[in-house]
């Protein structure tokens, strides 16, 4: 191909054409110290709080900083980037915006850093909007009563903790419990739902998150997921503002009408990252050295899930945070702020975690605040049964270990309860259809299963589903429309239950 | 008694202005006793800083930095002058800093307090780059 040089000249010219040459003019300060991703500036008489402030280099993509202490004389911020590239003495410009992050469609399915940029190597990204980091939360006239749930798929969670979609539910727990495992089904089940999920690693090593994002993928979850990664190895600063673009990411379908779930893994370690920050801003430590503003740092992020009224576009961002616990101690600076914030927490326990109790959620500490209230009517009418039975289990449990000579009433209540126990542990990665939670759990509650012994209940469990879809197709979808259980439906599944059990049991 | 830094240089002020050349020295002596003496001497550097700070805002004095790749001739001196008294209306009398660097070929760059004005030919240049590789 001949390149023809009169049209290079004529585009050249096109371009030129456009050009202007205009005087540039901007406030600037002078790097005065840098170091452990902090630098002091002087100058910079005018820069506004959270404003972004670029370092330039000639021939190098710049770097990004955010101004957090404004003093008399002297501005302190943080860089988000590589320190080590800024020099005492180097020109700050002041860019006259707060710190904001590329929103939109285009989000879905990737994985990026807290500043919106792809790091998964699939290509650039074009953002339909960009919105501020920080933000205040939606008011009061804008909000709605929490009125739907958000199904996580896990039988013991969507009967005895439920969420309602705005809620904050806390997942609270000590290392190695299955906190992210339970935050990662929920995802996994929001395919079918329609729910919007962001996944924020915060101080997370890249390997599990590269973990997490094939898992997603392989289960057709990506699709509907964006991951914002701040890894271990990234600067304070990326893990400081990570939940907060999260956040931001997820208000951008919020305001359009839509239901977001927003996964923090985990508050721990944002709370370890802002303490960094803050220590080396010189800031005075409180407790366990942590700010004095550490609360409102978890407050005013967690206060930003909402439920908006159909005015505003009905839409809902629904936080669950996640908090590590060292061996237990739910009584720590951090986790008792966090508690106090959300609407309930899911408490887990490593001894449960051993016992084979998986999800190992234990039940008599969890609570959900609102979420009853969003619960459909089918899954309420089994799960306030299903409650008051494992309460009495577990006082009966501990009593039965001192005596052997037991009456039949009680025999009865802990064979129940075991049963009960048994139906509600649940795989990793096999999050279920709330029809099927609820004829699971109408057999279980109503001893329709205790002639199974409780080594085989998971066999019974999977057969039972496979037969009731099969033999009991319009039954399942009428289970869940407003009307609950009606006895039509009750009588249908006692059918059933007595049908499948004749032929378990051969 | 504790004094502030910006209490020692408004004292500094009233000393130098109020008073005849021949008694400065004496005066300033006098101060840095009173400074020592309240054992502040290792703050001397920030006093000074604050004072030149506190005298150019008392006598509307505001200095530029002036960078040209040659030297600066008269027409683009008013100019430069004209511009600053436009952005620091309070500005009574501008010192210009010269600088002369042939690297930014042709235009001027002048910084007034925290503000930086960039009309040079190489300001363009890298615009321009930049506004084609896009």
């Amino acid at each position: 191909m001949k390149i023809n040089k009169e049209e290079i000249l004529k585009e050249l010219r096109a371009q030129l054409a456009n050009f202007k040459a205009e005087t540039y003019e901007a406030e600037v300060g002078h790097v005065v110290e840098v170091g452990d991703g902090i630098v002091r500036l002087s100058g910079l008489s005018q820069v506004k709080m959270s404003e972004m402030i670029e370092f330039k280099e000639a021939g190098q993509e710049s770097i990004y900083g955010v101004a957090l202490n404004l003093n008399d004389g002297s501005v302190g911020a943080m860089v988000l980037g590589e320190s080590s590239r800024i020099q005492e003495g180097d020109l700050a410009y002041a860019t006259g915006r707060i710190l904001e992050v590329p929103v939109g469609d285009k989000l879905i399915g990737r994985v990026v850093n807290p500043l919106g940029q792809p790091i998964d190597g699939k290509g650039n990204i074009a953002p339909d909007a960009f919105y501020p980091v920080e933000k205040i939360a939606p008011g009061v006239i804008t909000r709605q009563s929490v009125n739907k749930p958000i199904q996580t798929g896990l039988k013991a969670i969507d009967a005895l903790i439920p969420i309602g979609r705005g809620q904050r539910e806390l997942i609270i727990g000590d290392r190695q419990t299955g906190k992210t495992a339970i935050a990662i089904d929920a995802i996994i089940n929001q395919k079918k739902e329609n729910v919007i999920c962001i996944y924020v690693a915060i101080g997370q090593k890249e390997s599990k998150v590269a973990k997490i994002v094939a898992e997603l993928t392989e289960r057709g979850a990506m699709d509907n997921t964006i991951v914002v990664l701040a890894g271990a190895s990234d600067p304070a600063a990326l893990s400081f503002i990570a939940p907060y673009a999260g956040c931001a990411m997820g208000e951008y379908f919020m305001d359009k009408g839509k239901d977001v779930l927003v996964v923090y893994d985990d508050l721990s370690k944002h709370a370890w990252s802002y303490r960094e920050i803050s220590l080396l801003l010189r800031r005075p430590p409180g407790r366990e050295a942590y700010p004095g503003d550490i609360f409102y740092l978890h407050s005013r992020l967690l206060e930003r899930s909402a439920k908006l009224n159909a005015d505003y576009g009905g839409g809902s961002l629904t936080a669950l945070p996640i908090i590590e616990t060292q061996s237990g101690d739910v009584s720590a600076y951090i986790p008792t702020n966090v508690i106090s914030i959300t609407d309930g927490q899911i408490y887990l326990e490593s001894d449960l975690f051993y016992q084979g109790v998986r999800p190992a959620l234990n039940i008599g500490l969890s609570v959900s605040r609102v979420g009853s209230a969003a619960q459909i009517k089918a899954m309420k009418q089994v799960a306030g049964k299903l409650r008051i039975d494992l309460a009495q289990f577990r006082e009966l449990e501990a009593f039965a270990q001192f005596s052997s000579d037991l009456d039949q009433e009680t025999k009865n209540r802990l064979e129940l309860g075991k049963r009960l126990s048994e139906i509600l542990k649940q795989g990793q990665y096999e999050p279920m259809p709330v029809a099927n939670q609820v004829v699971v759990l109408y057999a279980a509650v109503n001893g329709l299963v205790n002639a199974i012994p409780v080594e085989r209940i998971k066999e019974w469990e999977a057969g039972f589903i496979k037969y009731c879809q099969v033999n009991y197709k319009t039954i399942m979808a009428e289970i869940i429309k407003p009307e609950g259980l009606t006895d039509k439906i009750k009588e249908a599944l006692n059918k059933a239950v007595t049908e499948f059990n004749q032929s378990f049991s051969k | 008694m504790k004094v502030k830094t910006q209490e020692y240089a408004q004292l500094l002020y009233n000393l130098l202005i109020n008073n005849e050349d021949k008694k400065i020295d004496q005066l300033f002596y006098g101060f840095l006793y009173f400074v020592e003496s309240n054992g502040d001497l290792p703050k001397i550097e920030k006093i000074i800083m604050v004072f030149e700070e506190y005298y150019q805002k008392r006598e509307g004095l505001v200095v530029a930095e002036v960078t040209t790749a040659r030297k600066i001739d008269e027409e683009t001196e008013k100019v430069v002058r004209d511009y600053i008294k436009k952005i620091k209306p309070e500005a009574r009398k501008v010192e210009l800093k010269e600088r002369v660097d042939p690297t930014e070929l042709g235009g001027v760059r002048f910084m007034v307090d925290d503000r930086l004005v960039d009309a040079t030919i190489k300001k363009q240049l890298i615009n321009l780059k930049n506004s084609l590789i896009q």
